[in-house]
C-alpha cells in the first residue's frame, strides 16, 4: 500500500535537495557499487547494486564520507533505519515480494529515473520521479522493474512508521 | 474474492510510458548451485560494505543487524 509522501514532515526538504543529492551520486566512483545480495529477488539474479550509507542505524562511514551533503539530509530523518541509494540496471526486475519488519516504511525517492520504470505495491502502478518521494509499506507485496536502457537510481529509506500511521493502520 | 488487478494512478491513467511489470523469465524455485551462490553473495556483500565501516564495534553491529534484522532496529538516535 502507498503512502501519501505529504504525510511526512522530511518529505519536503529531502525533495528539496535533490539536486545536491543527484551532484553527490554523479560524483561517486563506480566501485563503491556493490550487488545487492538476495540475489533470488532478482529475475535474472543481477542488476540490482545498492550504496549504503545507513544500514539498521550503522553508519557505513567511508560512504557518508563521499556523500556528506546526502549524509546529513538523511541522517535528520526521525526513525531513520536504513539509507543509501538503489541502482537497477537496464532490463531488471526485482520479482514481487514482501519485506518482514511491521512497523518500518520505505521512502524511495527517484535520482536518476528514465521513463520506462515502474513500481507495483499491492494492487498500484506508479512510476518514480526525480525529485519526488514515494512511501509505501514495504510488508506490501511490491516489485520493481527497469525496461528501459539506462540505470534507474533512487535514494532508498527505511524508517520507523510515526506513531500517527500507526494508531490509523491499527484503526483501519 | 479475485485479488483486483494493479491500476495505475489516475494522473499516470492515459501514459503509455508507464508499463506494467515484464514476465517473469526465471523459475521461482532456486537450484542447489543457486542456493549456494546466495550464500557466497551474503559473504561478499559482508565483507564490502564491513569494510566501509570505521571500528570494530560497528562492524560487528552492522553483521549482527544484518543477520538478526528486526531485534536490532535502532533506538531513534543514530550514533
Amino acid at each position: 500500500m502507498y503512502c501519501d509522501a505529504s504525510q511526512f514532515e522530511f518529505v519536503p526538504s529531502l525533495e528539496q535537495h535533490w539536486s545536491v543529492v543527484k551532484a553527490e551520486l554523479d560524483a561517486l566512483p563506480p566501485e563503491v557499487f556493490v550487488p545487492y545480495p538476495e540475489r533470488y529477488l532478482l529475475d535474472k539474479r543481477t542488476g540490482w547494486d545498492i550504496v549504503g550509507l545507513y544500514f539498521l542505524g550503522v553508519k557505513i562511514d567511508l560512504n557518508c564520507d563521499l556523500c556528506p551533503q546526502t549524509a546529513s539530509l538523511v541522517r535528520a530523518i526521525p526513525g531513520l533505519i536504513t539509507a543509501g541509494f538503489s541502482r537497477l540496471a537496464p532490463g531488471a526486475h526485482i520479482v514481487p515480494h514482501s519485506g518482514k519488519p511491521v512497523g518500518v516504511l520505505r521512502c524511495h525517492m527517484g535520482i536518476d529515473v528514465p521513463p520506462r520504470c515502474g513500481l507495483r505495491v499491492g494492487s498500484e502502478i506508479r512510476r518514480w520521479e526525480n525529485g519526488r518521494c514515494l512511501v509505501f509499506d514495504d510488508t506490501s507485496e511490491h516489485e520493481a522493474w527497469n525496461r528501459d536502457e539506462r540505470y534507474r537510481t533512487v535514494l532508498l529509506l527505511d524508517f520507523k512508521a510515526p506513531d500517527w500511521y500507526t494508531a490509523a493502520d491499527r484503526a483501519a | 474474492m479475485e485479488p483486483s488487478p494493479p491500476t495505475l494512478p489516475s494522473q499516470l491513467s492515459d501514459s503509455v510510458l508507464l508499463e506494467g511489470p515484464p514476465p517473469r523469465l526465471s523459475p521461482a524455485r532456486s537450484t542447489l548451485l543457486q542456493d549456494l551462490e546466495q550464500g557466497l553473495e551474503y559473504v561478499r556483500f559482508i565483507w564490502r560494505v564491513s569494510t566501509r565501516i570505521r571500528g570494530w564495534r560497528n562492524r560487528c553491529r552492522f553483521i549482527v543487524g544484518l543477520v538478526f534484522w528486526k531485534p536490532f532496529l535502532p533506538k531513534d538516535g543514530l550514533d
